[in-house]
């Protein structure tokens, strides 16, 4: 009778410490960035006063519709650049070729390089004096005068070619391990009925590919999202809010204007939209795992 | 046919070997300025043109390397061996026990992946504040645990699956502990995903930038991320803010081409079923 008792108790005890983690850095911190966006707080006293979602109102100004629509364009456009490279590279080595565990390894290198790096190391690479890339035009007399990447009109298309460098490895990983996993029988056969490349991959590839190919795509979405430090050290949002990503006007309203109560009621809105992609990514699991 | 074949691979590797350079291009121009006399960098190209190595002993100088490289081993060792530990015993009760809130447990579990970092950093700043964890290096590490903890627990979940049942019943009868037998049987049958866990979290750990530029004021507690992308500015000296960061990615690197084959697997065995 007493061991049953213990019996019951036990997972409870083995999954406590996450609980408790869970509750105190998680759930505690997130009740509290739904009390401060409720009033005007600030970082040193907390929530002050109840101002009838005041804070709410900055959401439909111009200026932090422009900053969402930069995130936007910045989320497509680097999710979509991941996802179209990663599955070419994938695909790309998933045959037989020399040098194939070479480039596997190269391939993968830059989801161990930490964020605040590959944003320096790339700072470096496009510098508008002596960086490689403009040099590399200059020499082949493709400019006249050096691009300054991180400027006007260029700053947003260079952070989300950074971003495509950092996160296409993971899309990678995924679909190589699938890839893997398609049976070469079935392969060799439909060559053998004389199915084209894209007969091929559109009833053998795609199918076996689609269930990874949307939780990968579904995690890297929410993982750009919340992009902070790769931007920040490279522009810092700038020129002129071109690059003032979410993540970054979060950071800039606590720190910089001292607006606790609006930082607050942007994350809301941060939370909310990864919420929902995290929620579809749940669901899509749980239907693989299921099938 | 054949020569169709040939102009397929021959395209296939054209396509590999300009994706690999593309990766590699920050990499190796950070490596041509890490050994570049500042005064030179607009003469090197690709090559550096003088070879010079003082700035590899200049950085410890420049910068307060050392201190940088502490706190960040810190973050990352007390990461990765908490992470270990507390992922051990939550994998181990969802692997081997069914109880009442499983599934909404494998919820918040799934929740804590998908938490942005920058919503919550500035709630835990002000509740470390308030219960004195503000600037201190375990204030970070715990907050760095709880948006990590989840993938450590589902790649252990899915080692520990694959261990039968019947090891353990042999050891319970000899009258082991469920402790026991987490640590005498399934742990060390699971040395490859324990290590992976730990390798995986200590990137993670390493690679912090958010949580300690906000949680942490002391310069000794600044880690390489955030102490080296600081060197950045209108006057930047790119031959040391390259230098440091070569010397910050190496560790790292080395680890990944070392267990290469053991975190790929860990990695897809977690995240894709």
């Amino acid at each position: 009778m007493k061991q049953k008792g213990s019996r019951r108790i036990e997972p409870y005890l083995f999954i406590l410490p996450t609980i408790i983690l869970f509750i105190f850095v998680l759930a505690v911190p997130l009740f509290n960035v739904f009390k401060f966006s409720l009033g005007d707080s600030n970082i040193i006293e907390g929530f002050k006063e109840w101002n009838s979602f005041e804070n709410f109102e900055y959401l439909t100004t111009p200026r932090f519709l422009k900053s969402l629509g930069v995130t936007a364009v910045y989320v497509v456009c680097g999710v979509t650049g991941i996802v179209v490279c990663g599955m070419l590279v994938a695909l790309a080595l998933n045959k037989p070729m020399p040098l194939r565990g070479l480039f596997r390894s190269i391939v993968i290198i830059p989801w161990i390089v930490p964020h605040a790096f590959a944003a320096s190391m790339w700072s470096w690479v496009l510098n508008s004096q002596f960086g490689f890339i403009n040099q590399l035009l200059t020499k082949l007399n493709l400019i006249s005068s050096p691009i300054s990447f991180l400027s006007d009109g260029t700053a947003l298309p260079t952070v989300i070619m950074v971003r495509i460098w950092q996160g296409t490895p993971f899309m990678i990983i995924s679909l190589m391990a699938v890839l893997q996993t398609i049976p070469s029988d079935i392969e060799e056969a439909i060559e053998l009925d004389g199915a084209s490349a894209i007969q091929k991959s559109r009833y053998i590839t795609l199918p076996y590919l689609r269930p990874v190919l949307m939780t990968a795509t579904l995690i890297i979405t929410a993982w750009t999202i919340q992009i902070f430090d790769t931007v920040y050290i490279m522009t810092a949002g700038g020129p002129a809010r071109q690059t003032q990503l979410v993540a970054i006007e979060i950071y800039n309203k606590a720190f910089i204007d001292y607006d606790l109560g609006t930082s607050c009621a942007i994350a809301i809105l941060v939370f909310i939209i990864v919420g929902i992609i995290g929620f579809i990514k749940f669901k899509n699991e749980r239907m693989v795992e299921d099938a | 046919m054949k020569k169709k074949k040939r102009l397929v691979l021959t395209g296939r590797m054209i396509f590999v070997i300009i994706w690999c350079v593309f990766t590699l291009i920050p990499i190796y121009t950070a490596f041509v300025a890490s050994l570049t006399k500042y005064e030179n960098l607009g003469k090197t190209f690709l090559w550096p043109v003088d070879m010079y190595y003082q700035n590899y002993i200049d950085i410890w100088s420049r910068v307060n390397l050392t201190g940088y490289f502490k706190a960040t081993v810190i973050y990352a060792v007390g990461t990765s061996l908490i992470n270990v530990l507390l992922a051990t015993f939550a994998a181990y009760a969802l692997s081997r026990y069914a109880f009442k809130g499983k599934t909404f447990y494998s919820f918040i579990i799934f929740i804590t992946q998908v938490i942005p970092q920058v919503v919550i950093a500035i709630p835990i700043f002000m509740t470390l504040n308030r219960i004195g964890l503000y600037d201190t290096y375990i204030g970070v590490i715990i907050a760095v645990l709880a948006t990590s903890m989840a993938f450590p627990i589902l790649l252990l979940r899915s080692f520990f699956d694959g261990i039968p049942v019947a090891l353990e019943e042999a050891a319970a009868i000899d009258g082991c502990s469920r402790v026991g037998i987490l640590f005498r049987i399934i742990v060390p049958l699971s040395t490859p995903g324990i290590a992976t866990t730990f390798a995986l979290s200590f990137f993670t750990g390493w690679g912090q930038y958010l949580y300690p530029l906000i949680l942490t004021r002391d310069p000794s507690k600044t880690p390489l991320t955030v102490g080296i992308s600081r060197m950045i500015d209108n006057q930047t000296p790119w031959e040391m803010v390259m230098t440091g960061t070569l010397l910050a990615i190496i560790p790292a690197i080395v680890i990944y081409l070392c267990a290469q084959k053991y975190l790929v697997q860990g990695l897809t065995a977690g995240s894709v079923k």
